[in-house]
């Protein structure tokens, strides 16, 4: 097998684990959304930020590895704002969330038009 | 943890990362290429050393952050043991540092999770007994920690605070620039076995037991120049 050929079997493998995980992705987004409209309420608790800062942090790494090295750099962006300790900038955290959002549904829409391209 | 049952024709695999969604997708990019047997999965680092001395896997994926025990730490207690597995970690992101520390422990290279499709290279290189380090296969560690200290502008001047003379400071030099003893004793005008001596002395004053980790402790240390 070259390596080449290696590279695009292992890409079409992740799209369809992604299509599997995708749902459990959004939940995550869903997680720091909570935590951003409760900063936004002046009301987040320390386990709340706690959950968030974990599925930032998992977030990272499962979109890095499915290749959306943008979105996965902004749940690290999220990440660190988070493993800062204090409540992180309520306006900064919740663009940073909606970008993260927008990045996602953007990932999807791409993964399904590479999908039926390739059984096509 | 997730186990299944260990086919000996294929390369076996532990996957240690506190993500499923990590997991599941590492597990199937192995399961689609036919040469790999994920044997079993850690979602923190205690289990996962706990699980390879258990499992003597072919090789441990290991990612850095976990609950429990970091993935360095892990590794740590692995190499204390003296559980022996090819560990490649996989991870977000990784300082030099951070790669210098864990080569010295043991590990056999790093794949950064957003360049997965590398994994299968940099399996078959460490099956192969060769290094996977930025995303190339390495057979010269030493030098590749050489360029990764550098890099990290880690390059202090000598620090001799381990008792090394002069001439094992000297043969330490040419361990950490891949020499055979047979070039050292050369260089040096002295013989092959007043080479092995110094080395047994160097050792011993290290506590380092073969030449692969007195070049890296070496290189961490300070003790050589460039």
């Amino acid at each position: 097998m070259t390596q080449q050929r290696g590279e695009e079997e292992v890409r079409a493998t992740l799209e369809k684990v992604w299509l599997e995980s995708r749902p459990q992705a959004l939940e995550r987004v869903a997680t720091l959304e909570r935590l951003a409209e409760a900063i936004r309420l002046g009301a987040p608790d320390q386990e709340s930020r706690e959950i968030a800062l974990a599925a930032a942090h998992r977030l990272s790494g499962a979109l890095g590895v499915f290749g959306f090295g943008e979105a996965s750099c902004c749940a690290a962006e999220i990440e660190s704002l988070l493993a800062g300790g204090l409540p992180p900038d309520g306006a900064t955290f919740a663009q940073l969330v909606a970008r993260l959002r927008t990045l996602l549904e953007e990932a999807g829409a791409q993964n399904t038009a590479q999908m039926e391209k390739r059984n096509t | 943890m997730k186990r299944s049952t260990k086919k000996s024709e294929l390369v076996t695999v532990l996957i240690a990362d506190d993500d499923p969604i990590v997991r599941q997708a590492v597990r199937s990019v192995l399961d689609a290429s036919g040469e790999f047997s994920v044997v079993c999965e850690a979602e923190d680092g205690k289990l996962a050393a706990e699980l390879v001395a258990e499992t003597t896997p072919d090789v441990l994926l290991l990612d850095l952050l976990m609950p429990n025990l970091p993935g360095l730490e892990a590794l740590r207690a692995l190499t204390t043991a003296g559980v022996e597995v090819r560990t490649l970690l996989l991870c977000s992101a990784i300082s030099t540092k951070q790669v210098l520390e864990a080569l010295q422990l043991g590990a056999r290279g790093v794949v950064l999770k957003g360049r997965v499709t590398e994994l299968l290279p940099a399996l078959d290189a460490v099956m192969h007994g060769q290094y996977w380090i930025e995303g190339e296969s390495v057979s010269n560690v030493v030098q590749v920690v050489q360029q990764l200290t550098e890099a990290a502008g880690q390059q202090n001047p000598p620090a001799n605070r381990f008792g090394l003379t002069a001439r094992e400071l000297e043969i330490i030099s040419f361990i950490t620039q891949g020499c055979m003893n047979r070039d050292i004793a050369g260089s040096l005008a002295i013989t092959e076995e007043t080479v092995k001596r110094h080395l047994t002395n160097i050792f011993n004053k290290v506590g380092m037991s073969n030449r692969l980790e007195l070049a890296l402790f070496a290189i961490e240390h300070g003790l050589v120049r460039k």
